[in-house]
């Protein structure tokens, strides 16, 4: 008999507010959600939703009002600000919709850049942002910095610094707003590709032709986090 | 690997806003070079005073006649009388005394000093005889005509030991040549006696001056007189022993100028005192000015860098290396003016002293200590946006992507 593997991502009663002039504004309220090791999970919902605070909380980057995060079975909420940290750079990556590289850097620099504050060997490093790159197509840019690369390439270059050094949870915020039809397929079958290697994703969108590609579907609602059909 | 990284990413910021960092670096770096302009300047000034005491004489100090004295009586001018009455009353001390001759008269070239003076004047004053010997006592008794002359006197007349000088039609013989501590003090009229400069004839002072223009040549007269005291730990005491000989009614001299180490410091302090505050308010405001700009550099790099900052904090960063990072541009900025700052005034002050006789002091401290203060100054004026920095929510931050 096996024991059954803890959900990678669990959200108990999870609410988050943020101080405005006006008074606390809620953006989260009481989410409860568990997200299995190996889904592809899409977010959906409209701007304000509360798709990014809710990425930010599960990318430990911001601790919820209330309510208890678990990362892999571990309650992460009450983490100290280093033990977060550790767990983040180790386990989880990220892709942004602006991409968020170093522009004056090359491909290869950027990819780098995932082990900035991880203890590993250059040289280790080094294998495994060459091997990151060449997986995301970008071999001979490699050498070119970032400023002169297309939306697409800088995208596959972001999804290679994120999965350099391979996350347990890759989280995505609107990977395909800034790209064309074709890129954006193109980034969408890496993220099928890596998905399909084990990885985990977490895709925060507004684009409902997306959800091919993901095997859940869940919505952002008035704060609310709901499971949605995949054919919605 | 982190180090090397954090070296890395250093230039990161400098390089995003070139014109702005060009700026912090020429303001930090006018605010060093007058750093150490100020610094190798009240060095000099510290490095004369101690050459001034050295041309003085280690716990030496000096009784000047004050110039008008050829027109009063015997009685209330300085003398030999005075010199005999100091060495008897002051135990433990050596006294001597000079007398100005007129060197023109002796037919002597312009700018030569002729002094007469006694078999003590090498123990007290700190001139070293190179060649030959000084006067002893027989030379004083016997009315020698023998002479002692500086080293730069002997090179301009070429005169060696055994050579003759003639003082109005007398000859002289060369008996010893002298290396005279000259150029520290500035030599007047009013204190020739005390800074005679380096073209120095030194007779004996019982030998009549045949040479005199005046009616009655004084051969007791003494413009300065020159007190050695061997033991430091007398000196003050002894100057007021010397006061109080010198307030008795029959040893009373009018309007007598007191040269010791502290009036010869005393003088110079003030001038470093005026250095200090000017110069330093300066340097200070200089300081301040680039220490904005870095700031400034550093708040608007702080705007500009907010996504990136972001992405440091998604890979791991903790808010400390945020702040590290922000400071160590800063200290690069710091450290590279300090040393181009130090470097450019460094080889200015090279320059104006071969043009002007500045008193300028470049030692190593002058390379230290600006690097001390270019830590610093980068610690301080970094602090401020290297917290704000790692206070930087990494969620906020990446909103701003």
């Amino acid at each position: 008999m096996t024991a059954a593997r803890p959900s990678i991502l669990n959200l108990e009663n999870v609410s988050k507010s943020f101080p405005t002039p006006r008074g606390p504004a809620m953006v989260l309220r009481s989410v409860n959600l568990s997200i299995n090791p190996g889904e592809f999970v899409a977010i959906m919902g409209p701007s304000g939703s509360g798709k990014t605070t809710f990425l930010n909380l599960a990318a430990l980057l911001d601790r919820p009002t209330t309510g208890s995060i678990h990362f892999s079975g571990q309650e992460v909420s009450a983490l100290n600000e280093p033990a977060m940290n550790s767990l983040r750079k180790h386990r989880i990556g990220m892709v942004f919709q602006r991409f968020c590289l170093l522009s004056h850097r090359t491909v290869l620099e950027n990819v780098l850049f995932r082990f900035r504050y991880l203890d590993i060997a250059r040289d280790q490093a080094l294998i495994l942002a060459r091997q990151a790159v060449e997986e995301m197509g970008l071999t001979a840019h490699a050498d070119q910095p970032a400023r002169l690369l297309s939306g697409g390439e800088m995208q596959r270059t972001a999804i290679a610094r994120a999965v350099a050094n391979p996350p347990d949870l890759l989280l995505v915020d609107e990977p395909t707003g800034n790209l064309d039809k074709d890129s954006a397929e193109g980034v969408m079958h890496c993220f099928q590709t890596l998905n399909k290697r084990g990885i985990t994703i977490l895709l925060a969108t507004h684009n409902p032709a997306l959800l091919k590609y993901c095997t859940r579907s869940l919505t952002c609602r008035d704060g609310t986090v709901i499971e949605t059909p995949l054919t919605e | 690997m982190r180090w090397l990284a954090l070296i890395y990413d250093i230039g990161e910021g400098t390089r995003a806003q070139p014109a702005r960092a060009v700026l912090s670096f020429a303001s930090l770096s006018i605010g060093m070079a007058a750093l150490v302009t100020l610094m190798a300047i009240l060095g000099g000034v510290r490095q004369k005073t101690q050459g001034m005491i050295n041309e003085l004489g280690v716990n030496v100090f000096g009784l000047v006649q004050p110039p008008d004295a050829a027109r009063r009586t015997e009685n209330a001018t300085l003398s030999r009388r005075h010199a005999t009455s100091l060495a008897a009353n002051l135990p433990d001390t050596i006294v001597t005394g000079i007398r100005l001759e007129d060197s023109g008269a002796a037919g002597l070239p312009g700018g030569v000093v002729l002094a007469a003076t006694d078999e003590s004047l090498f123990q007290v004053r700190p001139w070293r005889i190179v060649q030959g010997r000084s006067f002893d006592a027989v030379d004083i008794r016997d009315r020698s005509r023998c002479a002692v002359a500086s080293t730069a006197l002997a090179k301009a007349m070429n005169l060696s030991v055994g050579s003759n000088v003639r003082l109005h039609n007398i000859t002289f013989r060369v008996i010893g040549l002298a290396e005279i501590e000259a150029g520290a003090m500035e030599t007047t009229e009013a204190q020739r006696s005390v800074t005679p400069g380096d073209r120095l004839l030194l007779v004996p002072w019982s030998v009549p001056a045949a040479w005199s223009l005046a009616p009655v040549p004084a051969i007791n007269r003494l413009d300065a007189i020159f007190v050695k005291v061997p033991v430091p730990s007398n000196f003050d005491s002894v100057i007021r022993q010397t006061e109080s000989l010198l307030g008795q009614p029959d040893y009373a001299v009018e309007g007598l100028s007191w040269v010791t180490p502290q009036t010869v410091v005393h003088r110079l302090m003030r001038y470093q005192r005026i250095i200090m505050l000017a110069g330093g308010a300066i340097v200070f405001l200089c300081l301040i000015l680039g220490g904005l700009t870095l700031t400034s550099l550093l708040l608007s790099g702080l705007q500009n860098r907010v996504p990136e900052i972001g992405l440091r904090r998604a890979l791991g960063a903790s808010p400390a290396d945020i702040g590290l990072l922000f400071m160590c541009e800063a200290l690069l900025v710091t450290l590279a003016a300090t040393v181009a700052g130090t470097g450019g005034a460094w080889i200015l002050l090279k320059m104006a002293q071969s043009w002007s006789p500045l008193p300028v002091h470049l030692g190593p401290t002058m390379a230290i200590l600006p690097l001390l203060a270019g830590l610093i100054l980068g610690i301080i004026f970094s602090y401020w946006p290297a917290r704000a920095a790692a206070r930087i929510s990494p969620s906020e931050a990446l909103r701003n992507e």
